[in-house]
Order: structure tokens, then C-alpha cells, then sequence
């Protein structure tokens, strides 16, 4: 016995030995995070933060989280309307081609450093800067010419076109404002450090387990009337749970008071449980089925009509979204700035069969649907190829690793005609809150792959001189015309099936009230209330 | 014995000179393109050029070699292209994690393991052995990620006793370890049955028996001792698996290690990250081997090492 004890620990302390070895690998870091036990909220969300730099995040997560720390010039509020934040206004020349932005006075970021007019500069000025590498640089980059200060509290913006969507891109959550003293720290600091005016503090984010920020009890939007001061907790502490079923059994649980989202196959057990209030909201992702427009047998109108007639949405929404969605009425949501309505497109088998004849179709065809796998997109895969298979088209399906795929179909530089796409499932989130983030990169002639998302190939002169026209005024009346006429033609021409408008689900322990998700699906506890245990 | 150690220290190093050349040009024969996955769906071409450009990968493969290589050498991992954090700070936490988590695991599985397998092969076709043996099946047949999810609610949603997800001290390591060190556990019992079920039917084991020592001594000091060997090595393999992140298990607990990681580097196409990990990957494995090598040395003095 005594030697068979040696010999564990032996193999004990060869272990120890590895982790010291593994260890002195990882040296050069910073110091370990410190302890989280004076956390009061925690809240679980599905995926990793990528960056905290804003104007090099792609994703709604880390710009939502972005957001509570940093304020833009102008925001959202609860359904997503353009509300100014650190700018109280703005004028704009009749060609769109110059801005003249007043700031709001007497705020400071939390380090200290004033909120002014050289400080909006510095952060247009990155904006602006597309050799800097960073994503976000695109959004804005080819379109402010020059940024002057023209008082301490105003800025004048020169544009290098005219662009309408000016002040909506303005609260896009790439656009919120850094404090200048990190920005001359650095992209590095940037993307670990972020300081801004919000409403709360960044503390921490240990990559792949949590963040954390604490309330700003000096937030200028209290006294603004954004929100109420008194929020009942200090901090809030997002953990990172990719496993869906962790994150309920984690709000049932009690350990988390929040979770975002919630699995639609989970909805129904959340609703039954009394220790949870569970929660879905239109969003403004727009589920749709592209169809490539320039190839066979698609550049064919009546074949594109027949695919919007074949496919059921009403089953769509209930077996691919759960019964959790709406049918789409528009390439946008309807919380979209912009937005015009159309009748949904009801299925007709029959409309379709005549459609596909009279196309010359009358035996069906066969195309190949390509998808990143994953379970979900798996199963929409196969509802498509079920519904199709209904009016005789024969889809094979091609599931391949979310970065095969993205490369087939994004990096495309074949012209439409040969690209390998000839139909793609996807959804689009206009993070501008604007018409124009959805309908120019997802159907003007010039975003086709890849330069950006225009998976139809869809060219239509008209169309392209609509939503060009739209940028060249400031006028959101006349934009909104113009935004109207574009998606009657997409009505028309039908160069993709609109399926469903999304819906964001999350859920709350009882005790923690007014967390909701913007119509964008990112995370909004400016009037969290946590009432205690 | 140095001679020894100093052969093992150059096969060593070369070994990592190869899996360092051949993950470098491997990683970069996968299709997918990272500049296109980090600059994210809604990217503009201009955006992906500005991402690939900003991570030098725009640069001659060669060139990223030799920059590569070059910080190695300096102790330098490089920087991640998912987080552009260094890749040491994005295994700073995640590293002593899966450690520990391992540690943990391998510690009572390995001891309820070899003790279920001595009992059972002492009392072979008993009750005993017919308990220890469905303990051990239902060990292996039982799969990770439902284990974890009958624990969780259990222990979280029912008694509220430990937490359902984290890293944050020693309680919430105790289910994830359970989870993990369940299917070793039971493939140890297994092992350790079946080796000292061999060594009990030897001669010398009649031998000692007829000598007049008693059983205890019999099993411990003279069958069980001999029946280590093969149980070390499998011991072995398995905190070798370990120690490279469980993937199901760390997903399940939302537990902060190298194992989820190294997938979601990989769906990034976050090739300093997959190099780093492989390469640690490697070196443990090495490292594993040469500790049991000299286990063996120890447990059985007629094994030279030469």
C-alpha cells in the first residue's frame, strides 16, 4: 500500500510539474481577474464578446455591451427611434453634403477627461480613417471628407458625397464615443479598455468567461430623464454560456437573473416555471431565401414567383422559428426606419405549378442549396428542399463549415451568372436603425460578392437610382418616399423569398424587471430594476 | 540516466520543430478564409482587405513563417486574430482552468477506478465484481454532456447546492469534474480488472499464497504492483486527453477551457491560436510519455532506461 502511495504521488506531483512547464508558456500576460463576489446581477448570454473597440466589432453582442459604456452622438430609445445622446441636434445643407453637429455640454467621460467638441473630433477622426484597419472604418470612412471644430460644443462635418443616412449611421453602435485619452492609447487599449459617458463602467472581461460593468452614478442621462438612478444593483456580470440548456437550467437555477436568448424550444418550459419571466420581441432580423437572378433558371421572373408560391411561411414561422415570428412584409423590419408594407405572399401550390410550366419548368429543375452546418440550419435546409420538392424542384443540399461557406459565397469573384449560389437562406440586421443598411448592401447592383451581401445578384437600374437618390437628402420624408418606391420594386421583381421577421427572446428572474432587447437584438438595461431577493 | 534525459530533450525539441512546421502550413491548407470571418458577415470587401491587411496576412506565407518561428523563439505565441489579444493573455486563465479541472478529474477517477478494479478481480464472478463491473459499463456508456445535464439539475435546479456554470472557485470544479472523470473512472476499473485478473493466475502469486502470506499483502504488494504498468500507461493517455480541454463538458458548464478554445479558433480560423494550442497539446503529450517512462523504471527495477 505504502509504495502504490508513492507512486500517486508521484504521479501527483508530475502533474504539478506539467502545469508549472504549461504556465511559464503563458507568461507576459497581466495579472489574473479579480474576484466577481460583489457582482449583484449575473446574466448568461450566448456568445463570446470579440472586441470592446467599436469601431472594430461586427457583432451585436459586443456593440450592445458597447453601448451601456459608451454613448454615441445619437442613439435609440426603447423601440429603436434615432434619439440624440451627446449631440443635442444637428443641420444639414439641402445636398446632404454637410453636417453641423451641436454637442451637449457639461459631460464628462469617466476618466474625467471633458465630452467636447475636439473630443467628438478625435473619435470621427478614427471613424473616418480607413488605413487603420479596423471593420468599421467602411461604414463611414469613404464618406466623411473633413471633421472641423467650429465652436467648443459643435463640430461641421464635410462629406465627400452627399449621404442622408448621415445622422442614422451616426447611431450605429460602431459610431458611440471613446474617450479621447484611450484613443491616443492606442487600438490595443481600445479594444481592452473601453472608456466612454455611459450609463455604466467597463470593470473587467476575462475572454471566453465574463464581463462585467458597474453603474455610473454620474451618468448624464439620469438627469436627462433617460433613466431612473435608483436601479437596485451595482453591477452586472454577463457570462459567457454557449450550451443553451445551461443557460435555462441557469435562470432556473437562480444563478442567473438574466439570460439572453433563450432557446425557442425552451420558451414553453420558462413560461411554466414561476421563478422566471420569460419574454419575445419583434426584432428587426429579416429571414429571407435569396435567389440568384442572374443564372438559370432564376433570371426567369415567373420561376422566382413560383419559388415565393411554393414556399408556406406560415409553416416556416411554426417548424424553422418555433411559432416565434412573423411574416415578412418588407426586405425590412417594420421598426426600420424606412419601412414600407407589402402583403406577405401566401403559399399556392397550384399558382406555382403553373408558374414553373408556363416558365418552360414544367418537370421541375434541380439546384443545390449551400449552408453552413449547424443543427438549425440543417433543419431549414431540408424544410426548403421539403416545400420545393412539392412542386417538383429538386434541391441538393451542400452543409459545409460556417467558413467554407461564407468563403463560397461571400468571397465570390465570378460574376453572377457562374457563381456557384443559386439559392441561400439568410437573415440581415440593419444595425442603423436605417432602410438604407439593408437595401443597399443586400440588393444594389455595386454590393454584389464581394464587395458585400447582395446574394441575388440582383441589378435593377430603377432600384439602384432610388436608394442613391434616397442618400443625397437629409429630408427623412422625401428618403422615405423614395425607400418606399425601392421596396415595391423588390415586391415586384422578387429577387428573393421574404420568409419572416425575427423574434428576440431572453428571460429574467421575477425579482429583475425592465431588461429588454433592442429591436437590433442587442441587450437594453437602461431602467433595469432589481428588487432584491 | 543524464544521457537519458538528454536524448529525450533533443527528440523533444525536434518533434516540436515538426508540429510546429507542419500545423503552420496545415492550419493554412483549410479552406475558409479568416480576414472574411473576423470582419464578419456583414463586411464590405474593403472591410475584409483592411482586417487582412491589419493581421499581416497579406504578407508571403514564407514571410509569416519565419515571423512566426522568430517569436516562438522569443517566448512570443503571437496574437490572436479573433480577440487581437495575445494569445498567451487569451490562455492565461483558460490554461490553469483545464489544469486544475484535469487534475481533478484524473485524481478520483483514477483512485475509484483502480480500487472498483482490484475489488472485482479479487472477487471474480461475485456479486462484487458483477456490481463494479455494471458501475464500470454504465460508466462508459453513459455519454458526457447527458451526465453533466442530470447533475445540473440535480445539484443546481433542485438542491441549489452547487453552481450550474464557471470556473470561479473550487465548488464550481466539482461537477464538471464528476463529468469528466466518469467515463476514465470506468475505463480504469475495467483495465485494472482485466491486468490484475492476469497477474493473480501467475505462479508467483501461488507462490507467495503458499508461503503462507496473507491476501491483503498477495493483492497489494505483489499482483497489484505488477499490474500497474499497463494501468499507468492507459492513466497516461487519458490525463493526456484531458489536459487538451474537454469540449462537451467545458460547453455544457460554460466552463472557461482550452477545449472550447481551440474549436472556436478554429471556426475563426484564428491560426496563432490553433498553432499555440496544438503546440502545448504536443508538448504535454511528450511530456506525459516521459513520465511514464519513468514510472516504469519505478514500478518494475528490471526496466532499464537506455
Amino acid at each position: 500500500m505504502k509504495k502504490s502511495r508513492k507512486f500517486l504521488a508521484a504521479l501527483f506531483s508530475a502533474s504539478l510539474m506539467l502545469t508549472a512547464c504549461g504556465t511559464s508558456d503563458t507568461s507576459g500576460g497581466g495579472s489574473s481577474s479579480a474576484s466577481s463576489r460583489d457582482t449583484d446581477v449575473k446574466a448568461a448570454v450566448s456568445l463570446d464578446f470579440t472586441t470592446m473597440d467599436p469601431v472594430d466589432t461586427s457583432d451585436t453582442l459586443s456593440g450592445g455591451i458597447q453601448r451601456l459604456i459608451m454613448d454615441g452622438m445619437f442613439g435609440f430609445d426603447d423601440d429603436m427611434n434615432n434619439i440624440p445622446m451627446l449631440a443635442t441636434g444637428f443641420t444639414a445643407n439641402d445636398d446632404a453634403t454637410e453636417y453641423v453637429l451641436t454637442l451637449r455640454e457639461g459631460i464628462s467621460f469617466t476618466d474625467g477627461t471633458p465630452w467636447d467638441a475636439a473630443a467628438a473630433k478625435a473619435n470621427l477622426d478614427k471613424l473616418a480613417d480607413t488605413e487603420r484597419g479596423l471593420k468599421r472604418t467602411s461604414l463611414l470612412g469613404p464618406i466623411i471628407d473633413t471633421v472641423e471644430i467650429t465652436g467648443d460644443y459643435e463640430v461641421t462635418v464635410k462629406l465627400t458625397q452627399p449621404f442622408g443616412a448621415f445622422i442614422a449611421t451616426l447611431a450605429h453602435p460602431a459610431c458611440v464615443m471613446m474617450s479621447p485619452k484611450v484613443l491616443e492609447a492606442g487600438d490595443a487599449e481600445c479594444a481592452a479598455h473601453p472608456v466612454g459617458t455611459g450609463q455604466y463602467k467597463f470593470v473587467e472581461w476575462e475572454s471566453g468567461d465574463h464581463l462585467t460593468v458597474e453603474l455610473n452614478p454620474d451618468w448624464w442621462g439620469y438627469e436627462a430623464g433617460l433613466a431612473d438612478a435608483d436601479a437596485g444593483f451595482k453591477s452586472v456580470r454577463f457570462d459567457v454560456v454557449t450550451e443553451s440548456a445551461t443557460r435555462v437550467s441557469g435562470v432556473q437555477s437562480g444563478d442567473y437573473k438574466f439570460i439572453w436568448p433563450v432557446p425557442t424550444e425552451s420558451y414553453a418550459t420558462l413560461e411554466s416555471d414561476s421563478n422566471v419571466k420569460v419574454y419575445s420581441d419583434e426584432g428587426i432580423v429579416v429571414y429571407y431565401l435569396c435567389m440568384n437572378t442572374q443564372k438559370a433558371p432564376f433570371d426567369d421572373i415567373r420561376v422566382r414567383q413560383a419559388m415565393n408560391y411554393a414556399i408556406d411561411k406560415d409553416a416556416y414561422i411554426e417548424i424553422i422559428r418555433n411559432g416565434l415570428g412573423t411574416k415578412a412584409t418588407s426586405i425590412l423590419g417594420p421598426a426600420v426606419a424606412g419601412y414600407k408594407k407589402n402583403d406577405p405572399i401566401e403559399a399556392d401550390l397550384d399558382k406555382a405549378k403553373e408558374l414553373l410550366k408556363e416558365a418552360g419548368y414544367e418537370n421541375g429543375f434541380t439546384i443545390t442549396q449551400y449552408y453552413s452546418s449547424n443543427s438549425a440550419n440543417e433543419k431549414t435546409a431540408q424544410f426548403m428542399q421539403q416545400q420545393l420538392a412539392q412542386v417538383g424542384i429538386t434541391v441538393n443540399l451542400v452543409g459545409q463549415e460556417s467558413a467554407i461557406t461564407n468563403a463560397l459565397i461571400q468571397d465570390c469573384t465570378k460574376p453572377g451568372s457562374e457563381a456557384e449560389v443559386d439559392i441561400y437562406h439568410t437573415g440581415w440586421s440593419p444595425s442603423t436603425g436605417d432602410a438604407d443598411w439593408a437595401l443597399r448592401p443586400l440588393l444594389a447592383s455595386e454590393m454584389c460578392p464581394p464587395a458585400n451581401y447582395n446574394i441575388s445578384y440582383f441589378a435593377n437600374d430603377e432600384y439602384d437610382s432610388l436608394i442613391h437618390a434616397a442618400l443625397e437628402t437629409a429630408d427623412q420624408a422625401k428618403r422615405n418616399e423614395l425607400y418606399a418606391q425601392a421596396q415595391d420594386i423588390v415586391w415586384a421583381e422578387l429577387p428573393i423569398v421574404p420568409l419572416a421577421n425575427s423574434f428576440n427572446t431572453w428571460a429574467t428572474a421575477t425579482n429583475l424587471e425592465n431588461v429588454k432587447i433592442y429591436k437590433d437584438g442587442a441587450i437594453n438595461i437602461r431602467n433595469a430594476k432589481f428588487a432584491g431577493e | 540516466m543524464v544521457r537519458y534525459l538528454f536524448k529525450k530533450i533533443l527528440e523533444t525539441l525536434l518533434t516540436l520543430f515538426i508540429v510546429t512546421t507542419a500545423v503552420f502550413f496545415f492550419v493554412r491548407m483549410i479552406p475558409g478564409d479568416p480576414a472574411r470571418v473576423i470582419a464578419g458577415e456583414q463586411a464590405t470587401l474593403e472591410d475584409v482587405e483592411n482586417v487582412r491587411e491589419s493581421l499581416g496576412l497579406n504578407k508571403p506565407v514564407t514571410e509569416q513563417y519565419v515571423i512566426y518561428v522568430s517569436g516562438l523563439l522569443k517566448g512570443d505565441l503571437g496574437t490572436s486574430l479573433r480577440t487581437k489579444r495575445p494569445v498567451a493573455m487569451e490562455l492565461q486563465n483558460r490554461y490553469p482552468n483545464t489544469i486544475k479541472l484535469a487534475l481533478m478529474a484524473i485524481t478520483w477517477s483514477a483512485t475509484l477506478g483502480i480500487l472498483i478494479g482490484v475489488w472485482s478481480a479479487r472477487h471474480r464472478a461475485k456479486w462484487q465484481d458483477y456490481l463494479g463491473m455494471t458501475i464500470a459499463v454504465s460508466g462508459i456508456s453513459l455519454p458526457n454532456f447527458w451526465i453533466g445535464f442530470m447533475l445540473i439539475s440535480l445539484f443546481s435546479v433542485k438542491l441549489h447546492l452547487l453552481p450550474s456554470t464557471g470556473s470561479d472557485g473550487l465548488k464550481a470544479f466539482i461537477l464538471p469534474a464528476l463529468t469528466l472523470g466518469t467515463n476514465i473512472m470506468a475505463i480504469l476499473a475495467r483495465f485494472t480488472r482485466s491486468s490484475m485478473t492476469e497477474q493473480l493466475k501467475e505462479d508467483y502469486i501461488r507462490t507467495a499464497r503458499s508461503k503462507g502470506i496473507s491476501e491483503t499483502p498477495v493483492t497489494w504488494k505483489h499482483a497489484f504492483r505488477n499490474s500497474m504498468i499497463s494501468v499507468v500507461t492507459v492513466i497516461g493517455m487519458q490525463f493526456g486527453f484531458l489536459i487538451g480541454g474537454s469540449v462537451v463538458t467545458e460547453q455544457v458548464f460554460a466552463f472557461n477551457g482550452i477545449g472550447t478554445l481551440l474549436v472556436t479558433s478554429v471556426s475563426f480560423r484564428d491560426y496563432p491560436c490553433i498553432q499555440s494550442l496544438i503546440l502545448i497539446f504536443s508538448l504535454h503529450f511528450i511530456l506525459i510519455n516521459l513520465i511514464v517512462d519513468l514510472l516504469y523504471a519505478v514500478l518494475n527495477p528490471e526496466i532499464q532506461l537506455s
